[in-house]
């Protein structure tokens, strides 16, 4: 028992000192929940991520040296969130990460007093980024999207009152809500119905069908993610009601998901960072080609913002010129950097500016809407 | 509020009740007999529906109706039932209830997290309508979904069906035997072998059996959904009184019609609040279970 | 009729027990300091030591309702999470010294995780066996529910920018101290009167113990133990939500005490620190980590269903005794 501890706790310091990294190479570490229930949007950001960085290297990689991607799963768990990060902390010049909002706040803590620079692919809550120097992100914050999809339901769907349902348990969700809720309110829109009807776990709508389906409502207004929405959706449609159903970029990657019947998806109208079948944009179009014959899957928001993080982060890199953690958060700070999806504007605050575009699903098939600068 | 809208969402609750029902039936079965908490219960849903949807285009291929992929989602059910009782439960019948428990708790992470690994934890839509793609009626102004009458029902008839099987049958009277007093049944010339591996294939199959029902109003599962319902149901035993048929078949029309009237008077972030707040408030009045009965320990 | 648990036959001079007990602590909390104490920065080994006793904290608190009293409980996350909300709170409200906010921020959330399940308990344990733990569940889900709804716990976003005032000392300052106290209160007899509980409740209850008191106040000091753990995490990790103290967390908890040994804190411990420590090391096999977990754990439970130590309990002057007479047994075989 004695000897299994002194040989657990050498390994323990062993794996801790060991793999300081080499002079010749540039670390890049990507953690978020590639294993348990947010898998699949972990998994998302990983692949987007790995495209990049083998494309950056087929390229030449940064300045002259190869990328070496570090990737640790944390099975979305906070405390493993955190060991991740120490587990590769010096073998790292930039971390891409984490996926959601909560353990990106446990890490960005942590990275910040480390001065390690750290790009969140989607993380969308301000706190992860407020007042802090070295992190940032390659999303919209909450508060962009409700805003936007709110005057896009008064100017452009002409809506006068409004019903809005989101999923209490998810700051995403709920921050998108709430940001719409105080732009329609300005806006002189009726917000007849906020209730956290999506309840993850249960995706029996019926109660809250039939409830939408009492109202006198002109949109629905739904910030939830791709699997609830295309449920949701179809059930909506299922019972009748055609009125525009809005969400945010949570419902791209709705067509993905198995079984999904594209009739269904008719009239559904949400705010992204692009629209995939938007040819003029070569880099987009470049991506999801090479995406696919990597992975034989069609990439979504995620897996492009995975992709795009690595690139800004490879772009600070050579603007800063070095590998001086203090040079690549400056670079950063200024960068403006045009991706996959969209073109980025950073400022002091870690947050991009960047433009929204709207899309909408006719019977599954994506036409943009509107372009938001 | 409209009547309708109230009449809507009591048939609403219903439905989902009805599968919390059947998944709880399972579930008082097995404890009845073997005083066992399977864990893996709600999870034998899940496999049940990913049976159904991969046999779908198996059948379809080799020309057989599509409704047959019930069947076999009961079969192979059934079949997972029996196999975890005798790996798994069996040898631990003299051990601990907390052994049991976390055995079932294993084998629950075990099934979530085989599945999650072979398909992936993205979840899965299920709009195979076959049966139940039928038309609403509508009385008056009021809409009745065809497909919340029809579950309802098949929960009524299934649980009628089980009664009279445990109240009738010779296989039913073993089973109570067994529950009352397993060393008197041994005495009886009654194998406890058969009794339970016979119980864990009923309790299994009915859980393959909500999986379609579950499957046809969900409409979208992933390798996780076992968990979650597997509380409810459980909750819904225990609420009816576990150990009980209809106990069973009351806590979970219970449990799903708190959750649509939390929904529809309330609001939604209310509802597990207000559920499990029922929950324990009848279990502090009535500690076994609404129609469950009081068993006095002996010294 | 079982046998009395060996570890409670006390023999040796008690005070001598204790001052090699206290010395044996001291000694590592100064080890501890000098290799670990002075670190700044991000550390792998750091973050793993007080993850480890984060979860040891957890597992015998939890291990003295389940273990020692016999009664199992679903819902110990969830007054963890209470530990940790009342210590977000109270440190994003007031601000203090570093030291002084840890203590003060510990204490609440003891108290408050105490008064939780204290409130929880009275009713909770008029019921046995499953009907508990199912109610103990219904508990653990409404308040992770209600940490979702109200507002002055920040809702599903949680509480961010919590001064970290938990170091690696503190950490395993504080897993002496409750273990200490675990020890010693079983010891007592109040615990003596837990275990008669779990030994025969009817019989404990015919020579005059009060039972349901014992229970309730048993409950609620694992709740309060709980706490502990969770202003640890609170001011380690800077940042806490609701989605963290979930039923799967609880379960976790739940089968680390059982693997180590219903009834064991040494288990506990043991268990605890290999199941923070193990997966670190399986990470090549990450994909397929929860499957080997569940395999290897229904083979344990098949095995061995009391656990790895069972009831065993460590304690520091029995291995002193038995090197002694190992020694001695030597010396006397080389004589002859």
């Amino acid at each position: 028992m004695k000897k299994f501890f002194v040989l657990v706790m050498l390994l323990v310091v062993g794996s801790a000192l060991v793999g300081c990294q080499k002079d010749d190479t540039i670390g890049f570490g990507v953690i978020g929940p590639f294993t348990g229930s947010l898998s699949s949007y972990g998994e998302a950001v990983r692949k987007g991520v790995v495209l990049a960085v083998e494309e950056i290297n087929r390229d030449g990689g940064v300045l002259g040296k190869q990328v070496v991607l570090y990737d640790e799963d944390d099975e979305g768990e906070g405390a493993q969130a955190l060991a991740a990060f120490g587990r590769i902390a010096n073998k790292i010049d930039v971390l891409i990460g984490e996926v959601t909002s909560g353990n990106s706040k446990i890490i960005a803590a942590e990275a910040e007093d480390n001065h390690t620079p750290m790009i969140s692919p989607s993380a969308t809550d301000a706190a992860v980024t407020e007042d802090r120097e070295y992190i940032f992100r390659a999303c919209f914050l909450d508060p962009d999207q409700g805003i936007a999809m709110a005057k896009f339901s008064a100017e452009d769907l002409e809506a006068t009152k409004v019903a809005v349902i989101y999923d209490t348990s998810d700051t995403y969700s709920k921050g998108v809500a709430e940001a719409y809720r105080g732009e329609a309110l300005r806006v002189g829109l009726e917000v007849v119905m906020f209730d956290g009807g999506f309840r993850p776990a249960d995706t029996d709508y019926s109660s809250l069908i039939t409830t939408l389906n009492g109202l006198d409502v002109d949109v629905v207004f739904a910030p939830v993610y791709y699997e609830q929405a295309s449920v949701f959706i179809t059930q909506f449609r299922n019972s009748g009601n055609e009125i525009p159903v809005l969400g945010a970029d949570g419902f791209d990657g709705i067509m993905t998901v198995s079984g999904v019947n594209p009739a269904k998806i008719d009239n559904v109208y949400f705010s992204n960072h692009y629209l995939a079948s938007d040819l003029d944009n070569t880099r987009l179009q470049a991506f999801i080609t090479a995406y696919q014959a990597k992975y034989e899957e069609t990439p979504n928001a995620f897996s492009a913002l995975g992709y795009d993080a690595t690139y800004i982060a490879a772009a600070a890199i050579r603007e800063a010129g070095n590998l001086d953690p203090i040079a690549i958060k400056d670079a950063l700070t200024v960068l403006t950097y045009v991706g996959v999806t969209g073109s980025f504007q950073f400022n002091e605050t870690g947050n991009p500016e960047k433009g929204i575009t709207i899309v909408k699903y006719v019977q599954g098939v994506m036409e943009k809407a509107k372009v938001l600068e | 509020m409209r009547l309708n809208t109230i009449i809507e969402q009591i048939m609403n609750g219903l439905q989902k009740g009805s599968v919390y029902a059947l998944v709880a039936l399972g579930y008082t079965m097995v404890y009845g007999i073997v005083k066992l908490i399977n864990f893996a219960h709600g999870d034998f849903i899940m496999v049940g529906a990913y049976t159904t949807i991969f046999s779908i285009p198996l059948l379809a291929s080799i020309g057989c109706p599509l409704w047959l992929s019930i069947i076999v989602a009961i079969l192979i059910c059934s079949l997972l039932g029996i196999l975890t009782e005798k790996v798994a439960y069996k040898p631990l019948r003299q051990s601990s209830r907390i052994t049991s428990l976390i055995t079932a708790i294993a084998i629950s992470l075990l099934l979530q997290n085989l599945f999650a690994k072979l398909f992936t934890s993205s979840a899965r839509m299920f709009t195979q309508v076959f049966i139940f793609d039928v038309p609403t009626i509508i009385i008056g102004t009021v809409k009745l979904h065809k497909v919340s009458i029809l579950t309802c029902a098949i929960s009524i008839v299934v649980m009628v069906c089980l009664q009279l099987f445990v109240k009738k049958t010779k296989m039913g009277k073993a089973m109570r035997a067994v529950s009352e007093n397993p060393d008197a049944a041994k005495l009886m010339g009654i194998s406890i072998n058969r009794v339970v591996s016979f119980t864990f294939a009923i309790g299994a199959g009915l859980a393959g059996l909500a999986a379609i029902i579950f499957c046809s109003y969900s409409m979208s599962f992933d390798p996780y959904v076992g968990g979650s319902l597997g509380i409810k149901a459980f909750v819904a035993a225990v609420l009816g009184g576990i150990g009980s048929i209809p106990g069973a078949m009351l806590g979970g029309f219970l449990i799903g019609l708190s959750e649509s009237m939390t929904q529809t008077f309330l609001s939604s972030e209310w509802v597990d609040i207000i559920v499990f707040s029922i929950l324990i408030f009848i279990l502090l009045f009535k500690p076994s279970g609404l129609m469950g009965k009081m068993t006095s320990e002996k010294v | 009729m079982k046998t009395p648990n060996r570890s409670m036959v006390s023999f040796g001079n008690v005070q001598k027990r204790y001052l090699l007990n206290f010395v044996s602590c001291f000694v590592l909390l100064v080890l501890v300091q000098v290799f670990m104490g002075n670190i700044h920065g991000t550390n792998y080994l750091v973050i793993l030591t007080i993850n480890c006793c984060i979860s040891i904290i957890l597992a015998v608190s939890l291990n003295l309702t389940t273990g020692c009293l016999g009664e199992m409980v679903l819902g110990h996350a969830a007054f963890m999470a209470i530990g940790a909300y009342a210590s977000a709170i109270l440190l994003k409200a007031v601000s203090m010294p570093a030291l002084l906010g840890f203590f003060l921020g510990l204490i609440l959330s003891f108290l408050m995780a105490g008064l939780i399940g204290f409130l929880v308990g009275i009713p909770a344990l008029r019921l046995k066996g499953d009907y508990l733990a199912i109610i103990t569940l219904g508990f653990g889900m409404i308040i992770k529910s209600l940490l979702e709804v109200l507002n002055f716990t920040g809702g599903a976003a949680g509480i961010d920018g919590i001064p970290r005032n938990t170091t690696v000392v503190l950490s395993v300052l504080m897993v002496m101290v409750v273990v200490a106290f675990l020890f010693t209160f079983m010891r007592s007899r109040f615990g003596r009167s837990i275990l008669a509980i779990r030994e025969n409740e009817i019989a404990a209850a015919a020579t005059g113990v009060p039972v349901t008191q014992v229970k309730v106040l048993t409950f609620a000091l694992s709740a309060a133990l709980a706490g502990i753990a969770g202003a640890l995490y609170a001011q380690y990790m800077r940042s806490i939500s609701p989605a963290t103290f979930h039923l799967d967390y609880s379960i976790e908890i739940l089968v680390i005490v059982v693997l180590g040994g219903l009834g064991s804190f040494t288990g506990s411990i043991l268990a605890a620190t290999i199941l923070v420590i193990l997966p670190e090391f399986l990470r090549v096999f990450n994909d397929y980590r929860m499957i080997i977990y569940s395999v290897a754990l229904i083979i344990i439970m098949l095995k061995k269903p009391g656990g790895i130590l069972g009831r065993f309990e460590f304690s520091l002057s029995k291995l002193l005794i038995f090197i002694k007479t190992q020694f001695f047994r030597r010396k006397v075989k080389d004589h002859e």
